[in-house]
């Protein structure tokens, strides 16, 4: 390539008329170093972090997909009053699958899998630091998500709520395997949440392009870092939890039994330790997304870096300290009715600073209106509006009068879906193009757009009232003489019109897949480095490996900014940098593709699923484990001057 | 071929200690997660003895002092051996790398057998109260943690045994090392706790 090129950094890595005999033979080197293996065993072996994370996205959105069959059934059967489309102890299992698939198995991975797919590109790298264990965590997902849902097909789905609060999740009211379902699901999950979280940190830490320094990566990065931190903090709670119980109904513990010196609130304190803070590892990310599109929408930096950062952080930790507010109606102590409440109200703080910062950013933005873009819109209005009956509940004595109704309901789906469904949608919009090389079809995602959020506030604005007026949520139906008639019908209608419109978004991914626009490498002119390969990107991610000079990569970068050369591209190798600047720091050699991953999840999947039938599955399950984790540790044809001089 | 401004680093070694290192991050991650769950686990023994007039409930004395202590020196002993197992990896001799797991290895076994004895000699089962799930529970946890790191010691020395070493191993070697350390200075509290001061911190 000519050095009197207009953009001599890696922002034109795909362009053959100008590349040279040294740089295509550097493209088909790394091509046979980097590629997956062929065949079936190439696809189950693949660890490459563009694989694993579509996979996830993938994986996670066909449980989003079976979670809203499931909310649509449940919206037929409240539509009148006195239905039969379920009977009770159907309509128990539903609600139960639908709040645990939408937490556990859409929700959470759908975040993991987004960061996984896109934070090695966002930081100029050509992998996540630990490839194996991102597959690993994808298998263990993917089991714990199929052994429920199978579970359900025979009858034996959890019933007792997603947060299956004890006594009625113990032995002596659920008996039967239905909750132990429910228990082992969770552990997989979380296994899967904490390895990803354990890859996250590690790849951001040590994996950034050089010039990268902390305080320059993107903000999407940030919230995929705080995320991380979180889950590490709050998994182990909820895994805790889900030990006792599961041994309670299994070995006969008592930690949940009150006649033997246990107690029922203990679960309750553990399961929201975690689940409150589970909501912010939700919504984060979704933080993260948001910021991504507005910088690109708006033409301009995000108003407020620092402040924003520090928000995360603040939610981070504020987060740990509310968990009690889900626990109002269990009888606190004055002192903790307060605490919990000013704990409760104190995240609204930096909530409302990144929202000013966002306003502050569209204000002195020039906005492009793409599709993208009214996903973040509509996050504002639904977000804002979720956030106020939030502060609502935070309040001790207004959430003992609506606990349990359908204002809670009401609530959190604002939160849930306006704060990190609509961001979803946006980002997807926004990345589509990079993963697939085609545009999404503008037309059908404004007809999605606005059936989705017309059927949305339709669903969840009548469930306010319907709260208020004293409707309890999780009956399976009601009195014709309540007055609830017309709002549940309206709702379910609203429900219906959504419906409609995932239809059009999933119509929309299959036609634009392959007839779509083409979109070039960066269709929107955005800022960070996953536009600066090709779409899709190679599976080396980049050509030459990009360094950084600002917190907007691609916008700030110099006429000659520098490449990285030096890294291997014989062998899968990547560049570690340091934790605070990013400086070059060594090279390391990662592990290729291989099917120990999967093994290993395979002999954990048969640990957790027989142990529920026995305890001797976790022996068996472990001696397994011991086999394929020695297998994956093992070294293989090591290179010779990579040995160390003294020798067996 | 061009004049493209590069930033070579061909020159930089591969691989590296501490917290340069993507896996000592990694090894990092897993001790906070296990810390957060032996964390709860005190938390769940501290909630579920407040509602105890009477700590351990009558009858059920665990305190086998003499063994539990002798076990708590067993595995402080073993940290020496793990120490010289991880400077001789900084000074890259293999003797000192194999020898240093295979004993701590060999007091990791020492401790799960005398740990067995001592489990079989307190009075009462998982089943028999909430004290006896939670004592159980979280003996239990530690036990797992001792017998994964010890079958991990066995492992990396088997490498260093039968070889080829890679520069790397070194780097295993350390990692490895720290997590010892964790397993065994994460036992201290819970020692004190259901050995030695079962009612520690009550008014």
């Amino acid at each position: 390539m000519s050095s009197g090129s207009v953009l001599p950094s890696p922002a034109l890595p795909d362009a053959p008329p100008l590349e040279s005999e040294a740089e295509a033979r550097e493209r088909a080197q790394l091509e046979r170093t980097w590629s997956p293996l062929g065949g079936l065993k190439g696809w189950l072996s693949d660890v490459h972090h563009t694989t694993i994370g579509r996979r996830f996205i993938v994986t996670a959105f066909i449980f989003f997909l079976l979670g809203g069959v499931e909310a649509l059934v449940m919206r037929l059967q409240l539509a009148r009053p006195e239905s039969t489309v379920l009977g009770p102890d159907l309509y128990n299992q539903v609600f139960t699958m639908h709040g645990s698939t939408m937490m556990f198995l859409f929700a959470v991975p759908m975040m993991e899998g987004v960061g996984l797919l896109l934070v090695p590109l966002m930081i100029g790298t050509r992998n996540a630091a630990f490839p194996r264990l991102n597959a690993f965590a994808y298998y263990t997902y993917l089991i714990g998500g199929l052994l429920m849902n199978v579970s359900f097909l025979l009858d034996m789905g959890p019933d007792t709520g997603w947060f299956a609060y004890v006594p009625l999740s113990g032995p002596e009211y659920s008996p039967g395997k239905r909750v132990d379902v429910w228990a082992q699901m969770i552990t997989f999950t979380e296994l899967s949440a904490l390895a990803g979280s354990v890859n996250m940190i590690a790849t951001i830490f040590k994996l950034r392009a050089p010039g990268m320094s902390l305080n320059r990566m993107p903000l999407f990065v940030w919230a995929q870092l705080v995320k991380a931190f979180m889950i590490l903090f709050s998994m182990p709670a909820v895994m805790l939890a889900s030990l006792y119980l599961a041994m309670d109904r299994l070995i006969g513990t008592h930690f949940f039994n009150p006649a033997e010196g246990g107690d029922a609130l203990l679960w309750q304190h553990l399961f929201w330790f975690f689940g409150h803070p589970e909501v912010y590892i939700i919504f984060l990310p979704a933080l993260g997304i948001l910021s991504s599109v507005l910088a690109v929408f708006a033409r301009r930096e995000i108003f407020g870096y620092l402040p924003m950062v520090l928000a995360m952080v603040a939610i981070g930790f504020i987060g740990f300290g509310l968990w009690v507010h889900h626990m109002f109606a269990t009888g606190l102590p004055q002192l903790g009715q307060s605490f919990f409440t000013a704990a409760s109200l104190m995240v609204a703080v930096p909530s409302g600073v990144q929202i000013f910062c966002w306003l502050a950013t569209l204000w002195g933005g020039k906005l492009r209106l793409r599709l993208p873009l009214y996903w973040i819109l509509a996050f504002f209005a639904l977000f804002v509006f979720g956030g106020l009956s939030g502060v609502m509940l935070g309040a001790y004595a207004l959430d003992l009068q609506v606990h349990d109704t359908f204002f809670v309901v009401a609530h959190f789906h604002y939160v849930l879906i306006g704060g990190a469904v609509f961001p979803l949608f946006g980002g997807f919009y926004y990345w589509f193009p990079k993963f697939t090389g085609r545009m999404l079809s503008e037309r059908l995602g404004k007809w999605h757009f606005w059936l989705f959020f017309a059927g949305f506030n339709l669903t969840f604005f009548p469930m306010h009232y319907l709260g208020l007026m004293g409707m309890p949520r999780r009956v399976y139906t009601y009195a014709p003489d309540r007055g609830w008639t017309d709002l549940n019908l309206l709702a379910t209608v609203g429900t219906f019109i959504m419906a409609v419109g995932l239809v059009l978004f999933v119509v929309n991914v299959f036609w634009s897949r392959k007839r779509g626009a083409v979109a070039g490498d960066n269709p929107w002119d955005a800022d960070t480095l996953e536009w600066a390969t090709s779409s899709p990107p190679p599976p080396y991610n980049f050509l030459h490996l990009p360094t950084v000079r600002g917190r907007y990569a691609l916008w700030t970068q110099a006429v000659d900014q520098p490449i990285v050369t030096g890294v291997r591209s014989d062998r899968p190798e990547v560049l570690v940098t340091r934790l605070m600047d990013a400086e070059p720091d060594h090279r390391m050699e990662q592990p290729g593709p291989s099917l120990w991953p999967l093994a290993v999840a395979l002999s954990s999947g048969v640990a957790f699923t027989v142990s529920i039938f026995t305890p001797w599955g976790i022996v068996i399950g472990a001696g397994l484990a011991l086999i394929t984790l020695t297998g994956w540790f093992w070294p293989k044809k090591p290179y010779r001057e990579e040995l160390l001089e003294e020798q067996p | 071929m061009n004049r493209r401004r590069t930033l070579d680093v061909s020159h930089l070694p591969t691989f590296a200690f501490g917290q340069r290192d993507p896996l000592w991050w990694g090894v990092m991650g897993l001790i906070v997660i296990e810390s957060t769950v032996f964390v709860l686990g005190l938390a769940s023994y501290f909630y579920i003895r407040g509602n105890h007039f009477e700590w351990p409930p009558s009858g059920s004395d665990p305190i086998i002092r003499v063994l539990a202590t002798v076990n708590m020196g067993l595995l402080l002993l073993s940290c020496l051996p793990m120490h010289w197992a991880n400077t001789s990896a900084l000074k890259r001799k293999l003797r000192g790398m194999r020898w240093g797991l295979v004993l701590a290895s060999l007091l990791g076994l020492a401790f799960l057998a005398i740990r067995i004895i001592n489990m079989q000699a307190v009075g009462f089962r998982w089943d028999s109260h909430a004290y006896g799930s939670i004592f159980f529970t979280l003996v239990g946890l530690h036990t797992v943690h001792i017998i994964a790191s010890t079958l991990e010691n066995l492992v990396i020395a088997a490498v260093l045994f039968i070889g080829p070493v890679e520069e790397k191993h070194l780097v295993d070697v350390r990692v490895n090392g720290m997590y010892w350390f964790f397993v065994v200075a994460s036992w201290v509290p819970f020692y004190v706790l259901l050995f030695m001061a079962p009612n520690l911190f009550r008014a």
